[in-house]
C-alpha cells in the first residue's frame, strides 16, 4: 500500500469516531407529507408541453421585439420624411415589372403594402422643371420691376443649362 | 433490495403516476442526499429544508423523473440547483448562525466521541465546499469514487484529485486539534 493511502486510511478512521445523522422519523414524515400533498394539489409536468409552451413565450417575445421596433423606428423616421420633397416619393413599384422576383406573391403583397419610398429620375426632373417655372416666373417679375440682373439670365442656373444633363 | 431494482420500482410508480413513489424515493435516496447536503452546506436544520424542497421539486417534475435515462443523476442534478439556490439566497444570514445543532454526531454515546465529533466537524467545515462533498461521501457514506463521479457529474480524476487535496488539509487540520 502506498504511504499516501495508508495516512488517508487512518485520516478516514479518525474521521469514524463521529458520523453523520441519519434522517429522522420526523423528517421523514413532514417530507412525505409535502411531498404527497404536492402530488396531489399539482398536476405533473407534462414533457411534450414544455418546449411547446417555451416556443409561444418565445414567437410571443419575437412579435413584442419586432412590433416595438417597427413602431419607434417608424416613429423616428417619421419627422425626416415629412420634410421630404414631394418629388422624391413615388408608388410602390408595379408588381407586374418584377416578373422574375422569386415567391412574388409573398413579395408582391408587401410591396404593395409597404408603400416605401424611392428615387425616379423622371419624377425629379418634372420637380426640377416646376421649380424652374417658378424661378422663371420670379425673374420676370424682377425684370418688369427693374430691381432683377440685366439680361434674361436665371440666378440660379447658367443660360443654355439642360435640366436632362443633371439627371 | 438492490439499487437497479429499486430504481426500477419508482420508475414503475411513477409511470403509474402512484403517490407511492413518495416512499420508494425516501428510501432509496434520503440518506445520501442528506449526507451531501449536510457536507455542502455544513448545517443539519438547512440539510433538512433543501431535502423537503427537493422533494416537492421531484413530485413536480415526476414525468420527466419517470423518462429520465439515469434516475440517480436526475436527483442528484435537482439536489445540487437546489442546494446551489439555498446558498445563494441565504449567503448573508448564514453567516449569523452559532447556535446550529451539530451536523456530525459522535459515532459512540460518550463525552469523549462529543468532542472528537465537535473537532471534525470544525475541520471538515473548514475544507472547501467540494472538497468536503466528496470526503463525507467517501468516509461518511462508503461511496466508491466512480459512484461520486456518477453522483456529482464529475469526472473520476476529478473526484480522486478533490479527495485527496481534501484529505490532505485534513490531516494538516487533525494535527493542530491533536487528532
Amino acid at each position: 500500500m502506498r504511504p499516501a493511502n495508508r495516512q488517508f486510511d487512518e485520516i478516514e478512521q479518525c474521521l469514524k469516531q463521529a458520523r453523520l445523522a441519519p434522517p429522522s422519523d420526523e423528517l421523514k414524515a413532514r417530507v412525505l407529507g409535502s411531498a404527497r400533498e404536492t402530488w396531489a394539489s399539482a398536476p405533473a409536468d407534462i414533457p411534450w408541453r414544455i418546449p411547446l409552451r417555451h416556443l409561444a413565450i418565445s414567437a410571443a417575445a419575437a412579435v413584442v421585439i419586432v412590433s416595438s421596433a417597427n413602431y419607434f423606428s417608424t416613429a423616428a423616421v417619421a419627422p425626416w420624411q415629412a420634410s421630404r420633397p414631394v418629388a422624391l416619393r413615388m408608388e410602390a413599384a408595379h408588381s407586374e415589372d418584377m416578373p422574375e422576383v422569386p415567391y412574388s406573391p409573398f413579395v408582391r403583397h408587401l410591396i404593395a403594402t409597404s408603400g416605401a419610398p424611392a428615387h425616379d429620375a423622371s419624377v425629379l426632373l418634372d420637380y426640377f422643371q416646376s421649380v424652374r417655372k417658378t424661378l422663371d416666373g420670379a425673374e420676370q417679375d424682377d425684370a418688369a420691376d427693374g430691381s432683377g440682373p440685366s439680361g434674361q439670365e436665371s440666378r440660379l442656373l447658367p443660360a443654355g443649362a439642360k435640366i436632362d444633363s443633371y439627371v | 433490495m438492490d439499487k437497479r431494482a429499486a430504481e426500477e420500482l419508482i420508475r414503475a410508480a411513477l409511470r403509474r403516476d402512484d403517490p407511492a413513489a413518495c416512499e420508494l424515493l425516501w428510501d432509496r435516496y434520503a440518506g445520501e442526499l442528506l449526507a451531501r447536503l449536510q457536507a455542502v452546506l455544513c448545517s443539519r436544520h438547512d440539510a433538512e429544508d433543501v431535502l423537503q424542497t427537493i422533494f416537492v421539486r421531484i413530485v413536480r417534475k415526476r414525468r420527466y423523473l419517470a423518462a429520465a435515462r439515469c434516475l440517480d443523476a436526475y436527483i442528484h442534478q435537482i439536489a445540487r440547483n437546489e442546494a446551489t439556490s439555498f446558498l445563494r439566497r441565504h449567503r448573508r444570514e448564514r453567516f449569523l448562525e452559532s447556535d446550529a445543532p451539530p451536523w456530525l454526531i459522535p459515532a459512540e454515546p460518550a463525552d469523549t466521541g462529543r468532542e472528537a465529533a465537535e473537532a471534525l466537524q470544525a475541520a471538515l467545515t473548514r475544507l472547501p465546499s467540494r472538497q468536503r462533498e466528496i470526503v463525507v461521501l467517501k468516509t461518511y457514506q462508503d461511496k466508491t469514487f466512480r459512484e461520486i463521479a456518477q453522483m456529482l457529474d464529475l469526472s473520476l480524476n476529478t473526484v480522486a484529485s478533490r479527495y485527496r487535496y481534501g484529505m490532505e488539509k485534513l490531516r494538516a487540520l487533525l494535527k493542530d486539534v491533536g487528532l
